[in-house]
């Protein structure tokens, strides 16, 4: 299972990283945007079907929140009634979910990359030998230096600026998709949510090496560019900050 | 919102998968053996000294000389033990190690007889970078190459710096070689430099790659041999901008070769064993030991004895005619992985795999005894 692992996903992805790393000039943290570019191209099939069901929801906004103040002390009818509402619009409430679990084998393939090809210790140095392919751009690319701007990518950013235009952008990102519900106790738990995820990612770039925060950061800045032009606008991020009450309004 | 606490689930599970073995590997060290006046000196896994009476098999004295273990959030590079890379070496009454902390390196200085610590460098509780290629000793100076790029040079008599190079790359991992009057330190970054003995400054010659240089540098008559991460491995003439002759091989030549006799052995990652003539650098045979040869050969009274990553031990012997040195005169299997610096006395071999000390004899092709390494309760 592991040599499959190895095989399919985490040594084209470590060999792509150095190839690209010795393109441009070295630089590992230019090779770890570059990849992120590349694999926001190839799942942007998926990320524009994310949108598409972004868009749908946001769409059918007005008629939730009819059948919220209609059935707003009946929660089981509230529940039928909504899921039938998504059944007649055609749209999948956990169509948005599928892109970020693809995403997944891809972030933790990027996290064992990127430990892999610094080789912060010797063993990791003379392990990797076991996962490179005979490529020239590869070879000569090793071994890496892990020093990109400020950060030593291997580590985590001592001076929290990545943790916060991690979870900054994590947080406008959702703030763009994230409808404003009538229900004031789901409001409130919704702008919990808002402030958990981003919180929660600002934390983990505190605890994993840089680079894999600045293909977080990288990320979510490409999703938040394409969201604006794919749904054209700011979204949901106009309408209220998470300091004051949203308004329940349709876009 | 359901899923968005699906996916922070998922998120942190994710990451606590990833932190498997393997992925942060933790440093362990793969100090080897060093043999001096019948006891056998070894670094371990778990960041001791030790040394044994190679007759009575008994530990004579166990010394823990890296007792910083970091600890840090997440499985990342932070999570460092202390570990030792180097091999001991024994001049003068002093076992001489160099430790790898998640503080930074140090050099100790040992009693050859009961193991104290006698001196250590910096001084004062301060670290150098992290030391792992090892020491080498000419005269009354001890030099060591340093994760913070430079080399320092030691007084032994006075246990003080004599100098400390500029910085040569970003971290040196390879011992540096001693030839006279100057010192020759191989780079990641693809450079061979020659710096004075006397001085630490960088002299006229300097030789460059553009692949990075996995191996220590080893030098015969005017000749450098080093092994590459393009898994070329090279000979370098002393002066020249161009290598003499390359040769590739399927993957790294990690360990540093080893020149006897005009033969150059090479042990190289991808499992085999090339033999090339040294000035030319026609190759004369390859044996294919089937798994990476992580450690240099070891040439021991016209044998050679080779040890590759699984554990298997080969013998050649190099007084018979070339065609017959590429066929083991007798081989040994330990039960352990070798990626340790070994050395050989007197007909024996001595070697550490993984938490095992192993003593072999060459010529008959056996284990005679071995020993764990591991710390008693």
């Amino acid at each position: 299972m592991l040599e499959i692992w190895y095989l399919i996903i985490l040594n084209p992805i470590l060999n792509v990283l150095i190839a690209l790393t010795h393109i441009l000039a070295g630089q590992f943290g230019l090779a770890i945007i570059a990849l992120t570019v590349i694999v926001r191209l190839v799942s942007w099939p998926l990320n524009k079907r994310q949108l598409k069901s972004t868009k749908a929801l946001q769409d059918l906004q007005p008629k939730m929140q009819e059948l919220q103040k209609k059935y707003g002390k009946d929660q089981q009818k509230l529940q039928q009634e909504m899921m039938k509402l998504y059944k007649e619009a055609g749209v999948n409430p956990l169509g948005c979910l599928w892109p970020m679990l693809v995403q997944f084998p891809i972030w933790i393939a990027l996290y064992q990359s990127i430990m892999r090809a610094l080789a912060t210790t010797p063993e990791n140095l003379l392990s990797l030998h076991r996962h490179l392919y005979s490529w020239d751009v590869v070879r000569n690319a090793i071994p890496l230096s892990s020093r990109f701007l400020w950060l030593d990518l291997g580590s985590p950013d001592p001076y929290f600026i990545l943790a916060i235009v991690v979870g900054g952008s994590m947080w406008v990102q959702q703030k763009m998709t994230q409808a404003p519900s009538a229900d004031p106790k789901q409001q409130s738990t919704a702008r919990m949510m808002t402030l958990m995820m981003p919180l929660m990612f600002g934390m983990l770039t505190l605890m994993f090496p840089s680079g894999l925060a600045l293909y977080w950061a990288v990320s979510n800045i490409i999703g938040i560019v394409t969201q604006y032009f794919a749904t054209g606008g700011w979204g949901y991020l106009k309408i209220s900050s998470p300091f004051e009450s949203a308004a329940p309004k349709g876009r | 919102m359901k899923i968005s606490l699906l996916v922070a689930v998922l998120v942190l599970s994710s990451f606590g998968v990833s932190c498997i073995p393997g992925q942060g590997q933790p440093a362990s060290g793969w100090s080897g053996t060093a043999f001096h006046d019948g006891v056998i000196y070894a670094g371990t896994a778990d960041g001791r000294v030790v040394a044994i009476n190679a007759t009575t098999r008994d530990l004579l004295w166990s010394r823990t000389s890296a007792a910083e273990a970091a600890g840090g959030l997440g499985c990342g590079p932070s999570v460092v033990a202390a570990a030792i890379y180097t091999t001991p070496v024994v001049v003068d009454g002093f076992v001489y190690i160099g430790t790898y902390t998640a503080q930074g390196g140090r050099m100790h200085a040992l009693g050859v007889t009961d193991g104290e610590v006698i001196w250590e460098y910096p001084r004062g509780g301060a670290y150098m970078g992290t030391i792992v290629g090892g020491p080498v000793i000419s005269d009354d100076t001890l030099y060591v190459s340093s994760s913070d790029g430079r080399v320092h040079a030691l007084t032994l008599s006075t246990f003080t710096r004599r100098w400390e190079s500029e910085r040569l790359a970003d971290k040196l991992w390879t011992s540096p070689t001693v030839m006279g009057d100057t010192l020759y330190v191989s780079t990641f970054e693809g450079h061979i430099y020659a710096l004075s003995a006397e001085t630490g400054e960088l002299l006229d010659w300097a030789f460059e790659l553009e692949a990075g240089f996995a191996s220590a540098p080893v030098i015969y008559g005017d000749t450098v041999y080093v092994g590459s991460f393009d898994n070329n491995l090279y000979a370098i003439e002393i002066g020249a901008n161009e290598h003499s002759w390359k040769f590739q091989g399927g993957k790294w030549f990690w360990a540093a070769p080893v020149v006897y006799e005009g033969v150059v052995y090479a042990g190289s990652l991808d499992g085999r064993l090339y033999l090339f003539d040294a000035d030319a650098g026609d190759k004369l045979g390859e044996f294919d030991a089937g798994s990476p040869i992580v450690s240099s050969p070891v040439i021991m009274d016209d044998l050679l004895i080779v040890a590759d990553q699984s554990g298997d031990v080969y013998v050649f012997d190099l007084g018979s005619a070339l065609q017959d040195r590429t066929v083991p005169l007798v081989s040994v299997q330990l039960d352990a992985k070798v990626e340790s610096t070994f050395c050989a006395s007197e007909g024996l071999a001595y070697i550490r795999a993984e938490d095992k000390l192993y003593v072999v004899d060459v010529e008959k092709g056996r284990v005679t005894w071995e020993l764990s390494l591991t710390a008693e309760e």
